[in-house]
């Protein structure tokens, strides 16, 4: 790479094209994965990367876990397996207002510790529509603990969240890795939340005997759609997880082992042209605008990163923060909260990953630098649910909500959303301090 | 051969200050499934119909785009079904008018074979609207068929015509 390209130092053309990347995303006037690929392209064609550089900087683990998980999803939700246990939590805590609202909010979490969030929420906030409308309950709390708690407990795995995933590869941090440091807190948290929702709603929450008996009347078991399908899917999530723990041949080698394997098996025994048409459907369940964002950010990073420019920023955050690591872990957590609030995570984190990974000449190598990995883990995920477009669940909860005629706005998410944000976040920086620091 | 050919002309219409109650006695008594709702200048604004009334009845998240797509596990749901059509009866039929698509709106000039084609696409039967948003008529599946069978005695007629003066 040259210092100069057309006469601009190469710096300010890498930043010039980060910040479009930025602008256009929040302008939201192109679709992600196109600005991803127009500015990948633009880093190779400028020459701030060679094309094998830029094939070199892509984290194919990462884009084959997001993958995997992807497809195994896609082709356990056809099962029903959401609902039925949304119906049978419901029933278990006899449809009182005040239990459902507890148990909704943890079986979101539960779902999206291990799935993707967003089709977690997809799937639970119909479901939880459906009950509040049988119990004529106001839905607001119950679609703000959706939001929240899919975010909160997604920070809690290293295939919870995609900034977990970017980071657990980038830097080697495996699935106990995240288990053990992540997992804590973010129980925590979502202790402190369900008393605080219990404590401003739930309690407040009546419904009359007969709507109740209504809902225990609901036949869970015909929720689902095919045991079958269930029974292979549960059983394959079951061995890819199992997998994480004891199997050290990379994620995204068993991510996508098991969505080969869930595929062979869902078609097991049907006919060719069944068989095919499966394996399509199952393909199409892949959010492939996702995959090149992801793609095509992995090389405007490294073109970033060649240019000695984020390793500056590192410097000049050390610099700020007098070479002190906690001082520095507290910065990166509060500063990423408010950033992820705001703009989307991902590139915000594919851009800190180079530069924190900058600091291990100051604070050390290796497990080093591990508490400021996990004060960008809790920042990123965590600040998304500062705002109604702090996370594609938030997008999507609202969206659903807006249709069926329960509007959430942006400014009364905020007004319950952002203070509940701050209080996970001061648990986190608790946590950072008798943990780590 | 344009749409106009198949084209009913006078169809019971409902008004939209009407209610859901008596808009659907129009229907019972008429033995039809929808009506066209009309405004007090003739203007086209949509259909109503039993279809549209059983999207109704559901519950809100399954009604919705994105929604639940199966209400088999839900037992004992037809009095709340039952108390939603009481809940709608005194409401304004404009409320609950479907506004039909562009392409499942027809002009009279539209040839019939794509007047034929839409119908497959968007059931039957589609409102024909003139320019100017004035309501024509409807053209039905039954409609078509008639004139097409029109159409048929007279290529038949033409032929034999011809076959004679051969």
């Amino acid at each position: 790479m040259h210092d100069l390209i057309f006469g601009i130092p190469a710096s300010y053309i890498s930043l010039a094209i980060m910040g479009m990347v930025y602008a256009v995303l929040i302008a939201e006037k192109m679709n992600q994965a196109v600005i991803a690929l127009v500015a990948s392209s633009l880093t190779i064609m400028v020459g701030l990367l060679d094309q094998e550089q830029a094939i070199n900087a892509i984290d194919f683990d990462t884009l084959f876990l997001l993958i995997g998980m992807m497809v195994i999803v896609g082709i356990m939700k056809e099962s029903g397996i959401f609902q039925y246990v949304a119906i049978i939590s419901a029933k278990s805590v006899r449809a009182s207002p005040r239990g459902l609202l507890i148990v909704m909010s943890v079986i979101t979490g539960i779902f999206s510790a291990f799935l993707n969030n967003v089709t977690t929420v997809m799937l639970i906030v119909p479901i939880v529509l459906l009950l509040t409308e049988q119990l004529k309950l106001k839905p607001f709390p119950f679609l703000l603990a959706q939001i929240l708690f899919s975010n909160i407990a997604g920070t809690g795995t290293l295939i919870g969240d995609p900034p977990n995933i970017m980071i657990g590869s980038a830097v080697g941090l495996d699935f106990m890795d995240f288990i053990y440091n992540m997992t804590p807190v973010v129980l925590i948290i979502m202790v402190a939340l369900l008393a605080v929702f219990d404590f401003f709603w739930g309690r407040h929450m009546t419904t009359s005997m007969r709507a109740r008996a209504h809902l225990l009347r609901y036949d869970a078991s015909k929720a689902i759609k095919d045991k079958t399908l269930l029974f292979k899917s549960l059983t394959v999530l079951l061995l890819v997880l199992l997998g994480f723990v004891f199997w050290n041949v990379g994620t995204g080698t068993l991510a996508l082992a098991g969505a080969a394997l869930l595929m062979f098996l869902d078609g097991f025994g049907r006919p060719m042209s069944e068989k095919n048409k499966k394996v399509l459907t199952a393909f199409h369940e892949v959010e492939w605008d996702t995959i090149f964002f992801f793609l095509g950010l992995f090389v405007v990073v490294a073109g970033l990163e060649h240019t000695g420019l984020l390793s500056l920023a590192a410097q000049k955050v050390i610099e700020m923060t007098h070479g002190d690591m906690k001082e520095t872990g507290i910065v990166i957590l509060w500063a990423s909260t408010f950033i992820s609030a705001f703009i989307n995570n991902i590139p915000f984190v594919a851009t800190l990953i180079p530069i924190i990974q900058s600091m291990s000449d100051t604070f050390g190598q290796g497990d080093a630098l591990n508490p400021l990995w996990w004060s960008l883990v809790m920042g990123a995920c965590l600040g998304g649910n500062g705002t109604l477009i702090g996370a594609s669940a938030n997008v999507m909860v609202a969206s659903f909500a807006d249709r069926a005629g329960s509007p959430i706005s942006f400014m009364k998410y905020l007004a319950y959303g952002f203070p509940l944000t701050i209080l996970t976040i001061a648990i986190c920086h608790i946590y950072l301090i008798v943990r780590y620091f | 051969m344009a749409c106009r050919e198949a084209l009913i002309p006078n169809v019971v219409t409902a008004r939209p200050d009407m209610t859901v109650e008596e808009t659907l006695e129009i229907i019972s008594q008429n033995g039809i499934r929808s009506v066209p709702v009309v405004d007090n200048h003739g203007k086209f604004l949509g259909m109503f119909g039993l279809h549209a009334l059983m999207d109704d009845l559901l519950p809100t998240a399954a009604r919705v785009e994105g929604g639940i797509t199966d209400l088999g596990f839900v037992i004992g749901g037809a009095p709340g079904a039952a108390k939603r059509i009481r809940k709608l009866a005194p409401q304004s039929v404009a409320h609950h008018v479907v506004v039909n698509p562009s392409e499942a709106i027809l002009s009279p000039d539209l040839s019939m074979l794509e007047t034929i084609r839409r119908i497959s696409k968007h059931g039957s039967p589609l409102p024909v609207v003139g320019d100017d948003g004035e309501f024509v008529g409807l053209v039905s599946e039954q409609s078509c068929l008639s004139y097409l069978h029109r159409v048929l005695d007279d290529v038949e007629a033409e032929e034999s015509a011809q076959s004679i003066s051969s």
